[in-house]
């Protein structure tokens, strides 16, 4: 469900969506600003590209399914084109790394100040290979498509807890999880390649020891370039 | 951008596998190491690292807090054995935080509670710790469980609250660690133990598990009641007991009365009263202890003591109970002594006749109530007794007739509930095994001490023992004692001698002789005592008659009241007859009578009886009268017995101690070798005159005595010149000792006893006493000297258990004049009788007891009866004189005055003496002597001459002697060359004591050396005629109608000198005396005619 602080959420990230291909990401993995290149003028009429394969900057939205926070994202992302529908069928391949975290305090009188704060962080490398359909010619100046992905997120979570002033020690836990992203996005063209941004409802049941049964579920807006073959 | 990449690259990767991973947990410690779960929820605090909890479910909405997973597993149990068991988790349920037993405090420090909900069973535990990211440590043998302590008993069960004393508690799983022990509750109060029996528990804890506890309970700390007993473990494992032990504080026991308030030492019984008496109490008075307590209730209780408690008091009585509780109450006892029984005098009863017996004992109570003989089997018998105030040691029994023979305990009990026992006190036989055939004399008064001689037959049990005890005990029983004779001499198994004590009641008495070895004998009535002094003899005139007609006797002696007098007459072939006996006139002293004596032989002896009134009447004996032929010739010599010492040149004295005691005593001499002899023998005659043998006296004259001239008047041997030697030259010293009286000594009076630990006293056993006295410097009859000892007193110590020794104390008479005691006692227990050494002196000044605790004896020996005093100067000769004669005669006209007379003999230098001269001597009344000094003679003999003999004649002696006259012969001897002197010169008593001239009689043949003996109306001379002259002569005094004297017809003319007998050796220079009817030849020259022999004869006249 989307919340009215999602809603929010999501007009601040379109707005954001240039500031933040050149925000630096929010996790700690990376002390070095990130800037994107500028978007390619769009050509005239380009032939029906072959490929296209881009950058993304994702803002997702964990909070509709669970505790973890925004985060972004970051993502290589590729279609190939299908000859079928006319070109309109692509293969979508991506990958991208996101990083969610959330931070809890539970109660528990086993532990000295029976307060456990909890930082529960998942590294997610994803990688998704999907079908998108564009609606209209992808060589269209403003395309929309849709699509679905299959999702592979290779998840690494780190559960850092303390009571007091007492840390529990980092716990990792690693593994794979299966998920699905439907999605739907709008191509501009502008240069040699399109703006797009896209929204995606991506679904990651995750169900490790550290997170429980859950899932890392969020709403994404992505926003990037792509360049067309 | 590279840690971007990098992190996507291990994302990429390690998400490849699931996998969980955290910290790697590590165990240090746990703390503590040792719990006890069954009781106690401790908190183990687990120390290591890596300790990480993990939240789980973050995602969710209800996310959980997984902490380490704590699981403990038991590996050993408490023996260390290695055991297998289920791991046991601790409860963490994350969903339900509340009811976890874990905690986490951080990464290093955890807590698990370990509650008895685990239920871990007691052992070593390995402590796993596994995160929640699956990596575990395990702690091996971190904890140790225990059980909480058990207690299985407690020694003592109780104690009491006024005593305290330590507490043993016994059980298991008392703990111990690092220096921390059991904390012991006991009564509510807590108490440090001690621990015991400990063995070390598995684990690094370093703790022990024990099986015993030691508490010290101090005293008045607990009340009285049970007092509930706990142990608890120190901490972590601070279980406590559970089992039921309780611990029963006594309170202490109280006294309130103590009955009775005498106890005997030998034992008895006591009743205590108060409070808080317990089972198993003992009681003490003094440092006494119970023999048995008997609980009649918490409040009373009867204590019985066995023998050997302290004499004294009063003591303090104390009460101690099982539990250490005591009370005393102070001075309740007094502990008296036991009465004690030592001896029973006689120790052997014949049953024949009544006898009292008097027992001897010590510390007898003035109220004995009781004393009776038990048998080895069959009832006691009571005995009738009575006490002796002035003896309290002694108790007088009478012991009926007829009590069954066999050996009796006696017993005794008293109004204090003392007993006393004497096992084998008194045995009792019914056959006599010895026999008494005489006892001389058989009367006696009881105004004096009797001398008698007992004769037994010796073929009858052996005759007498020595020393035999012998009692007088009224025929037909009675109340008088059973009287020990006194001074009594065994002389042989057939013979012994003895003095009836003045004081016995008038009336017959059977007399019982009682060997060493029980051996008994009676005789029935054999003794009388007489209320008036039965008739006595002293001396017959003549002492032989010719048994050529009627011959008139003159019988002499006191107490002839209504005299009768009986002759009985042994012929020398043995036929005995009886006389008739004419009597004349008769005084009190003096008997006249005559008998035809011609139907008897020459020998014949008879024994003359002088009875006071009709027959069966006291009567005193004398023996004997001899008969002999017309010549008067003697019988034949029989040889006596051996001196000591072979002497020649002595002088033989006979001397008498009682009636019945007579003794010769030979005086000096030269030995064999001629060397002087200062020594005296002497040997006791019997009634017939037969010597017993002979024995040196122990006091010496102050100077060797060869050729010396001897007399005794009364109780006194002088000793008169002599020489230093056979060849030296003559002595004009005089010296003098009397016979010690027997009668003359203290007495034992008492005995007092007191027993000790052995060793220090007397052992049991029979032991004999005897006190004598020593007299002072200035002593008329012994000056410096010691007396006859007192009569043996025979001591009886019995065996007790437990052994003990005896402290005898004796107590004595004192002797007017004494100086100083010395007392004499067996060396050993049961050493035979007369074999007493001394063992102590007490000074006169000192009270006349002796306390003998055992001490060793000296050789030192009672001197025995006949003993001479010592000797002590008289005047000394006018003229020193050796070998010269001896005669002794009565003044004329005052009574007790006797002149001692020493004629011829050899001077100083050699001279032969032809003077005599005299000394006065004085008897007192008490027998002490004084004399005079020498007085040399107005007239002289003859001729000079030594070696002479001397004759005393009176009428007493002598018929023919007128009465009132004495006449002195001095017979033949050697010149001073050596050349026979064959004058005989007579000479009368003057009134003044002084000897008449010296007129020549009838000279006999060369003789020197010779013994001389007046008896009747001869004269005897005794060898002397050369080395081997056997030959006696005789020489009769002339009387009206008696041929061939030469000037008149009587004494002291004599008729002739011719044979009479012989000798049956040689025995020149042998002493010669005349007892009674026997002459006496003691010693003299040797067999070769040199030398000295020490053979005796002897020949009746």
């Amino acid at each position: 469900m989307v919340t009215p602080r999602m809603s929010i959420l999501l007009l601040g990230l379109a707005l954001a969506m240039p500031a933040a291909a050149l925000k630096p990401s929010l996790s700690a993995a990376s002390d070095r600003p990130f800037a994107l290149p500028p978007p390619p003028i769009p050509a005239a009429e380009d032939p029906t590209p072959k490929a296209i394969v881009g950058l993304a900057v994702q803002g997702l939205l964990p909070e509709p399914f669970s505790r973890l926070g925004a985060a972004p994202a970051f993502e290589l992302t590729g279609a190939a084109f299908l000859p079928a529908l006319d070109h309109r069928l692509a293969l979508s391949v991506d990958a991208g790394y996101t990083q969610l975290s959330t931070t809890e305090t539970l109660a528990d009188s086993r532990v000295a100040g029976g307060r456990v704060t909890n930082t529960l962080t998942e590294s997610d490398l994803r990688i998704g290979l999907g079908l998108q359909f564009h609606f209209l010619n992808p060589t269209a100046t403003l395309s929309p498509y849709a699509g679905a992905r299959l999702r592979l997120h290779f998840l690494s979570g780190t559960a850092a807890g303390r009571a007091g002033n007492e840390a529990f020690g980092n716990s990792r836990e690693q593994g794979m999880s299966f998920g699905g992203a439907p999605y739907a996005g709008l191509l501009y063209r502008l240069g040699p390649g399109r703006l797009f941004a896209e929204l995606e409802v991506d679904l990651a049941p995750i169900d490790h020891a550290i997170t429980g049964a859950a899932n890392l579920s969020s709403i994404s807006i992505a926003a990037g370039y792509v360049v067309a073959f | 951008m590279r840690r971007i990449t990098l992190a996507i690259a291990l994302v990429f990767v390690g998400a490849c596998s699931h996998e969980l991973t955290g910290p790697q947990p590590s165990l240090e410690a746990a703390s503590p190491a040792l719990v006890c779960d069954e009781q106690l929820t401790t908190a183990v605090t687990l120390s290591g690292s890596g300790l990480a909890p993990l939240v789980t479910n973050g995602l969710t909405p209800e996310p959980e807090l997984d902490l380490p997973r704590v699981t403990l597993q038991r590996t050993e149990d408490l023996d260390g054995k290695a055991v297998t068991s289920t791991p046991v988790p601790v409860p963490d349920d994350p969903t339900d935080p509340a009811k976890s037993q874990v905690r986490w405090s951080s990464a290093s420090s955890m807590t698990v509670t370990v509650s008895p909900a685990l239920q871990l069973d007691p052992g070593l535990y390995d402590i796993e710790v596994t995160n929640r990211s699956g990596q575990s440590t395990t702690a091996t043998g971190a904890l140790l469980a225990v059980p909480r302590p058990r207690i299985s008993k407690i020694v003592p069960p109780a104690m009491c609250t006024a005593a305290g004393g330590e507490l043993a508690i016994e059980g298991d799983f008392f703990l111990t660690q690092g220096g921390s022990a059991p904390e012991v509750t006991i009564g509510g109060q807590t108490f440090t133990a001690r621990a015991d029996g400990c063995r070390k528990l598995p684990g690094s804890t370093g703790a022990e598990a024990c099986t015993k506890l030691f508490v010290e309970v101090p005293t008045n700390i607990l009340s009285a009641g049970p007092a509930e007993v706990t142990v608890k473990n120190p901490a972590p494992a601070a279980c406590q007991s559970t089992d039921q032990q309780t611990l029963a504080m006594v309170p202490p026991p109280t006294i309130t009365s103590v009955q009775p308030s005498e106890l005997c030492e030998s034992g008895g019984a006591l009743t205590l009263e108060g409070t808080n008496f317990r089972p198993g109490s003992t009681v003490e008075v003094g440092t006494a202890a119970t023999q048995s307590v008997v609980l009649a209730s918490s409040s009373e209780l009867t204590a019985t003591f066995a023998g050997g408690l302290p004499v004294g008091g009063p003591y303090d009585v104390s009460v101690q109970t099982p539990e250490q509780c005591h009370a005393t109450l102070a001075g309740q006892v007094t502990v008296v002594a036991a009465p004690m029984l030592f001896f029973v005098d006689p120790p052997v009863a014949y049953n024949g006749i009544a006898i009292q017996l008097t027992a001897y004992g010590s510390t007898l109570s003035a109220n004995v109530t009781g004393i009776s003989l038990v048998p080895a089997s069959g009832s006691a018998l009571a005995l009738t007794f009575h006490q002796d105030p002035s003896h309290p040691g002694r108790l007088l029994l009478d012991l009926p007739a007829g009590v069954t023979p066999g050996t009796y305990t006696l017993t005794l009990q008293d109004d204090q509930g003392c007993t006393a026992s004497l096992p084998n006190a008194l045995e009792v036989v019914s056959q006599t095994t010895l026999s008494i055939s005489s006892v001389t004399p058989s009367f006696g008064w009881t105004g004096a001490s009797t001398g008698i001689e007992v004769r037994a037959d010796a073929s009858v049990g052996g005759g007498f023992q020595s020393l035999p005890r012998l009692y007088l005990t009224p025929s037909g029983g009675g109340s008088a004692t059973a009287r020990a004779l006194e001074s009594e001499s065994f002389l042989d198994p057939s013979r012994l001698t003895a003095v009836v004590p003045e004081g016995l009641a008038v009336g017959a008495y059977d007399l019982i002789a009682v060997n060493p070895d029980g051996g008994v004998a009676v005789a029935h009535q054999a003794f009388t005592v007489t209320a008036d002094p039965p008739p006595a003899i002293a001396s017959l005139t003549p002492g032989s008659v010719p048994n050529s007609g009627t011959e008139d006797l003159t019988i002499s002696g006191t107490n002839f009241a209504t005299p009768t007098v009986t002759l009985t007459c042994t012929d020398p072939s043995g036929q005995v007859t009886t006389p008739t006996v004419t009597l004349g006139s008769s005084t009190t002293t003096s008997i006249a009578a005559s008998f035809d004596a011609s139907p008897y032989s020459s020998g014949a002896a008879c024994l003359v009886r002088v009875t006071d009134g009709v027959a069966g009447s006291p009567y005193g004996e004398f023996g004997s009268l001899v008969i002999t032929n017309p010549a008067q010739n003697l019988g034949s010599p029989s040889a006596g017995q051996a001196l000591a010492t072979p002497r020649r040149a002595l002088g033989l004295v006979e001397v008498q101690t009682s009636a019945a005691a007579r003794y010769l005593v030979a005086v000096g001499g030269a030995a064999d070798d001629g060397s002087g002899l200062a020594s005296l023998e002497s040997t006791p005659l019997d009634i017939a005159g037969v010597q017993a043998g002979w024995s040196t006296q122990r006091h010496e004259m102050s100077t060797a005595r060869a050729f010396v001239g001897a007399a005794s008047i009364g109780r006194f041997v002088y000793a008169i010149g002599g020489a230093t030697s056979a060849t030296g030259p003559a002595v004009a010293t005089v010296e003098r000792a009397a016979v010690l009286d027997p009668a003359f000594h203290p007495d034992i009076t008492d005995l007092d006893i007191t027993v000790a630990s052995p060793g220090a006293g007397l052992a049991p056993g029979v032991w004999y006493y005897r006190v004598s006295a020593v007299m002072p410097n200035d002593d008329p009859f012994n000056p410096g000297g010691e007396a006859l000892a007192s009569e043996r007193f025979p001591l009886s110590l019995p065996t007790l258990t437990p052994a003990r020794a005896f402290v005898p104390t004796i107590t004595w008479s004192r002797l007017p004049g004494a100086v100083s005691y010395r007392i004499y006692r067996s060396p050993t227990a049961n050493a035979p009788a007369g074999q007493e050494q001394l063992v102590s002196t007490v000074d006169a000044s000192e009270p006349t007891r002796f306390e003998d605790t055992g001490g060793a004896t000296s050789s030192d020996a009672p001197l025995p009866l006949g003993s001479l005093g010592t000797w002590s100067a008289v005047p000394s000769l006018s003229v020193a004189r050796k070998g010269m004669a001896i005669a002794v005669a009565a003044d004329p006209s005052v009574a007790g005055r006797f002149w001692l007379y020493a004629l011829g003999g050899q001077d100083g230098s050699g001279s032969a003496l032809a003077s005599y001269e005299r000394l006065q001597v004085d008897v007192a009344p008490d027998g002490s002597q004084t004399t005079g000094s020498w007085i040399l003679g107005l007239t002289s003999l003859s001729a000079a001459r030594w070696q002479l003999g001397a004759w005393v004649g009176t009428h007493g002696t002598s018929s023919r002697i007128p009465a009132g006259t004495t006449y002195v012969w001095a017979g033949a001897g050697l010149s001073d060359s050596g050349a026979s002197v064959r004058y005989v010169d007579a000479a009368p008593q003057l009134p003044d004591g002084s000897l008449g001239p010296f007129q020549a009689v009838k000279q006999m043949g060369g003789r020197a050396g010779y013994g001389a003996a007046l008896a009747g109306n001869f004269l005897y001379a005794f060898a002397g005629g050369g080395g081997t002259d056997t030959s006696v002569s005789q020489a009769e005094m002339c009387a009206p109608g008696i041929g061939g004297c030469q000037t008149t017809p009587a004494p002291p003319d004599l008729v002739n000198w011719n044979n009479a007998t012989s000798l049956f050796r040689p025995r020149t220079l042998a002493g010669c005396a005349l007892e009674g009817a026997t002459i006496y030849l003691v010693g003299g020259v040797g067999e070769s005619g040199s030398g000295s022999t020490g053979t005796t004869e002897q020949l009746t006249w």
